[in-house]
């Protein structure tokens, strides 16, 4: 058996302490005794072990518990501080809206002691014009009298008749009266209908067509053109037909190595040249001059030739004498044919005996007269 | 070949072409290689009323005259015609 201690913490805090063994070494009788007591103190130090550990547990409790309060007894401090501050700013800005409130009832003050001079003198203003309409009224009403021919405003027609202007709405219009300007110019204008007074055009920018009498157009030429007629550039040119009417020219003048023509627009042609060769021509020999005409006819034409021999070459020296005989040919028609009587016209006389010269040239005319058309 | 030219006022109009001794006149072909050397031909033995004049062939060459028409104010080559000599085969070119 060793020795040990056992210590027992009470609520007074003081410790209880036993050392068993001396009581074992002095009395075993009493140690029994003494254990009985030991035992009953024990469960007591047992029971006060116990409520000690109860108050111990709750003194924490407790502690914990006051540790919590403190720390919200100084949150709520620092609330205060805040609140504090701010109740001041707020009485300082509440002393300064009342020093401004006191400013602004001085200002009312005046404001409203000058809104009462001003409607004074409104109402003043207003007796005045009561007056001036007053007067007015008086003045309009001594106007419009019976002297003054107003007086029947209510009538538009008899208040005319008052003042002298009661012809004014009822003349016909026949009757209306135009300035003499106006007259003045109205006898300047032509007259409507035949139109006597009308002595000249002037200005006249449009030509009067041909249905007003007119030509349609603006100058001489196209004048007549457009009047299908002729003029004297018109006159001559290339002539042409249509079943027998005039689609050109009146006259066309031509001329062509085989000699000249007319051609009339009528139909009527006429062409006429010269014919020459150095051919010889004994006497008894003849020529049939069939010459190319210089312009075509229709039909057969109406020609005349005429033949002169020559004693010398090339239609020179002495003429011979000629015997022209009718000769009709299907080639040259009536043209006829010329016989050298070998006789000079110079030292003879025309004969139907031959002579002797030998023509060493002719030269001959011809003429034709017919229709082109 | 040479071909003289007769010019006359008419409304009809010529076309000539010729190849060789052969003359197409207006469409219509006139053979005149039968006419011998030194022969002539009267006009009116061609059927043709383009054709004035004899046609001859002189040393081998034929000539002839053909009627040129014209119309109203005809230029001068037209109304006073050269004659045109050994022509080139082919459509000729009349004097206009």
């Amino acid at each position: 058996m060793s020795d040990f201690n056992f210590v027992i913490q009470t609520d007074d805090t003081s410790a209880l302490e036993l050392k068993l063994g001396q009581v074992l070494q002095t009395a075993s009788t009493a140690a029994a005794a003494s254990a009985a007591d030991a035992k009953a103190s024990e469960t007591a130090a047992a029971n006060s072990a116990t409520n000690a550990a109860a108050s111990a547990t709750g003194a924490a409790n407790s502690a914990s518990a006051s540790a919590a309060s403190a720390e919200g007894a100084g949150d709520s401090a620092a609330t205060a501080y805040d609140s504090a501050t701010s109740a001041a700013a707020s009485a300082s800005s509440a002393g300064t809206s009342a020093s401004n409130a006191a400013a602004s009832e001085g200002n009312a003050a005046t404001s409203a002691e000058n809104a009462a001079v001003s409607a004074t003198n409104s109402a003043n203003s207003a007796a005045a014009a009561a007056d001036s309409a007053s007067d007015a009224a008086a003045t309009l009403a001594s106007a419009l009298t019976k002297a003054a021919n107003l007086s029947d405003v209510e009538n538009a027609s008899a208040a005319r008749a008052n003042i002298g202007l009661g012809d004014v709405d009822n003349t016909a219009d026949a009757d209306k009266p135009i300035s003499t300007l106006q007259q003045g110019a109205l006898d300047e204008k032509a007259a409507k209908g035949e139109n006597g007074d009308i002595t000249s055009l002037t200005g006249l920018t449009t030509p009067l067509s041909i249905a007003q009498g007119g030509t349609g157009a603006n100058s001489a030429n196209a004048a007549a053109d457009a009047l299908g007629a002729y003029r004297k550039g018109t006159i001559l040119g290339g002539v042409g037909q249509t079943d027998g009417v005039p689609i050109g020219a009146i006259i066309e003048r031509g001329k062509n190595a085989n000699g000249e023509y007319v051609r009339f627009a009528d139909g009527t042609q006429i062409c006429f040249g010269v014919f020459a060769s150095t051919v010889p021509v004994a006497p008894g020999g003849y020529v049939a001059p069939a010459p190319t005409l210089p312009v075509v006819f229709v039909g057969t034409p109406a020609i005349q030739t005429e033949i002169l021999f020559f004693a010398g070459g090339a239609a020179a020296g002495v003429v011979l004498f000629s015997i022209r005989q009718g000769y009709l040919s299907s080639a040259s028609a009536n043209f006829g044919v010329y016989i050298n009587s070998g006789r000079s016209s110079a030292s003879d006389v025309p004969s139907l005996t031959l002579g002797s010269v030998t023509a060493q040239s002719y030269w001959g005319t011809f003429m034709a007269i017919g229709r082109w058309f | 070949m040479r071909i003289s030219f007769s010019p006359q006022r008419r409304d009809d109009t010529l076309s000539v072409s010729k190849q060789a001794d052969t003359l197409t006149i207006n469409g219509i072909a006139y053979d005149l290689s039968v006419v011998p050397d030194g022969a002539t031909l009267p006009a009116s033995a061609v059927d043709c009323a383009f054709v004035t004049g004899d046609i001859e062939r002189i040393d081998g060459d034929l000539h002839l005259t053909l009627i040129l028409p014209h119309g109203p104010s005809p230029s001068h080559a037209a109304a006073f015609p050269e004659p045109m000599i050994n022509p080139p085969d082919g459509l000729l070119e009349l004097p206009q």
